[in-house]
């Protein structure tokens, strides 16, 4: 009797798991599921857990993964509005919002790139043919556009890719944008002429500089030379005037002052290496005229 | 051959003994079935990873506590859960040579679109660049469950950032004077975005790894680097010729103002001496006028006469007249050499 039982419970044990396996399934993180009834989408799963389905052949389910998607579209030619020839490439990220849709309408993720990708490259060149190309490229920055071109081309992208495809745009950008191989050697010349053009600023700029510079430091010197004379003149005048001063003195005998002022003067300019030549009756070589210059009884 | 044979009682309790062992065996077998597959659910969460239980293919746990940290941790083995482990290394690096040039197409004239990546400045010049994110991962949950790629969407958000950014600055400014202002806007752009996006990231650092215009013109680039050095090194050197110059004039100045200085306390002291010298002479001078100025006389013409090298005396002619030449401080004469033979 213990024997049946424990056969019973083995038995019914395997047979549950096996019914369990046929009728439950579950929606993983990140992933959406599509529930066909003989064939028939009638269930859309985008929740994850433990789900139940009638076993197969009645219901089948397709998985999906829900996650965002990138994809980056064709860097090829597109005119903007003044008819400048750019290449242009524009990425988007994406994930399926209708899983139904998606099933019939596109059944895998390569299939939904081919689809997305035509659609990017449509919206891509009707909305840069709106703009020029300096809303683009433009050193005055309030005059590019890019964040609103972007926000026209989602926004143009979106509605149609839901209710075509069942999928969502949730952003995209421009990744890349180029010149034609032909084009880039035309601005590689101007680049060229416009370097030379700035090396000959530049090395203008230094000659002219440096001429500014010696000239006003050459005015700077003359200026501070002329104030040091001026200062030096007034300094001697102050000492003239002073010493003047003294001159007072000499006015008890201005014979005498004069006669002392040529004798310092002699004193001063005969120096080494003159020649004098005096008379005899220059005292006291009067000596030398023998009796005559005897004093007198 | 058996001397005894088997009878039908002994049989069957053979079998059923046989059929208790097996049961015995198989309840055995089956308690340790599943002892193996409740321990088998046992996990370790390495260093440098966490990890999501996902049970019935949803994430275990309350919010907040869904990751799991490094160690050891039990869960319903397959096909109830799944463990979904995640690396968190602190810092990860995403790199983009989008816009650098194919290295082995170094002879040509021009750019090939898709081969040679570039970007166009504002000025409409082409630029190449490579460029480095930094970022760590704040959300795991959002990065391993609702992004298919995280690197492929930071790698399209930092060329995005980067053409954008540099569409907006001239050539000069994106390769030379206002890198890290090129830098520090690519940064702050694709913050912006990242948040935008919500990907579950922080942007640690955008970093410039290389920055150079197009090899067809690099000369022409370095022919204005070598001008703007040759401008620098001209106004250096007029700016210290003009240094010199005025240190000169201050010394030159200077000197100007002393002498100045040294005439006035040298003529100040030269006439007052001169006045003492004169009060002293004076007053004995007014007692016998005639000797002191005489004395005076002498003693000079002695002391001047001494230091002289030549001296003339001229006697008085017979008309009476006489003449006085005096030489004073005469040139030396130049040294007349003898001829070579």
């Amino acid at each position: 009797m213990k024997r049946n039982t424990l056969l019973l419970i083995a038995g019914g044990v395997v047979a549950a798991l096996f019914i369990l396996l046929q009728v439950l399934f579950t929606v993983r993180e990140g992933e959406a599921v599509a529930v066909t009834t003989f064939g028939k989408p009638v269930s859309a799963l985008t929740n994850a857990g433990l789900y139940v389905r009638a076993p197969w052949p009645v219901q089948r389910i397709y998985r999906f993964d829900n996650r965002v998607h990138t994809l980056e579209g064709a860097f090829e030619e597109t005119l903007t509005r003044d008819g400048k020839n750019i290449l242009v490439a524009v990425y988007a990220g994406w994930r399926i919002e209708k899983p139904i849709q998606f099933l019939e309408r596109i059944g895998t993720v390569e299939q939904a790139e081919r689809n997305l990708d035509a659609l990017l490259r449509s919206q891509k060149n009707a909305v840069l043919g709106q703009v020029p190309f300096s809303a683009l490229v433009n050193t005055n920055t309030a005059e590019v556009k890019f964040e609103q071109v972007e926000q026209q081309m989602l926004a143009a992208v979106q509605p149609e890719a839901v209710n075509r495809y069942g999928v969502t745009v949730q952003f995209l950008g421009i990744r890349k944008i180029g010149l034609p191989e032909s084009i880039t050697e035309k601005v590689f010349a101007r680049m060229k002429a416009e370097r030379e053009e700035i090396a000959e600023r530049y090395r203008s700029e230094g000659e002219g500089e440096a001429i500014k510079i010696r000239a006003a430091a050459d005015s700077q010197r003359n200026q501070l030379l002329a104030q040091a004379e001026a200062e030096a003149k007034h300094i001697r005048a102050e000492g003239d005037a002073k010493a003047a001063e003294s001159y007072q003195v000499f006015e008890k005998n201005p014979e005498l002052a004069m006669f002392l002022r040529k004798l310092e003067v002699l004193e001063g300019t005969l120096k080494k290496k003159s020649t004098v030549v005096l008379s005899t009756e220059t005292e006291p070589f009067d000596l030398l005229q023998g009796d005559k210059a005897l004093p007198k009884k | 051959m058996s001397d005894h044979p088997t009878t039908p009682e002994t049989g069957d309790a053979a079998l059923t003994g046989a059929l208790n062992s097996s049961f015995r065996v198989l309840r055995w077998l089956m308690a340790l079935v599943a002892g193996f597959y409740i321990f088998s659910g046992v996990f370790n969460v390495h260093q440098g990873e966490r990890a999501y239980v996902l049970v019935f293919g949803k994430i275990a746990g309350l919010a907040g506590e869904r990751l799991l940290e490094p160690g050891l941790h039990w869960t319903w083995p397959r096909p109830i859960a799944e463990i979904v482990r995640i690396p968190t290394e602190r810092v990860q690096t995403v790199d983009s040579g989008t816009f650098w040039y194919r290295e082995e197409n170094q002879s040509s004239g021009t750019l090939r679109p898709g081969t040679d990546g570039y970007t166009l400045t504002g000025d409409a010049n082409l630029i190449h660049s490579k460029w480095a994110i930094r970022y760590s991962v704040i959300d795991p949950e959002i990065v391993k469950f609702r992004l298919a790629d995280l690197e492929s969407i930071l790698q399209r958000e930092l060329d995005h950032a980067v053409l954008q950014c540099t569409a907006r600055r001239a050539v000069d400014q994106a390769l030379r004077t206002e890198i890290e202002s090129l830098r520090s806007a690519v940064d702050a752009t694709l913050r912006q975005r990242a948040e935008a996006l919500a990907l579950g990231i922080r942007i640690d650092r955008v970093d410039v790894l290389a920055l150079a215009p197009p090899r067809q013109v690099t000369a022409a680039f370095a022919s204005v680097i070598e001008s703007e050095q040759d401008r620098s090194s001209k106004i250096s050197a007029a700016r210290a010729a003009a240094a010199r110059s005025l240190n000169e004039a201050a010394g030159e100045a200077a000197r100007v103002k002393s002498e100045g200085e040294t005439y006035k306390r040298q003529i100040v002291s030269e006439v007052s001496a001169s006045a003492d010298y004169f009060t002293k002479v004076y007053e004995q001078y007014q007692k016998n006028p005639d000797i002191i100025a005489r004395t005076l006389l002498q003693d000079t013409l002695h002391r001047v006469l001494t230091g002289v090298d030549q001296k003339f005396l001229i006697h008085r002619n017979a008309s009476g007249q006489q003449q006085l030449r005096l030489l004073i401080n005469p040139e030396p004469q130049p040294l007349v050499q003898p001829a070579k033979p």
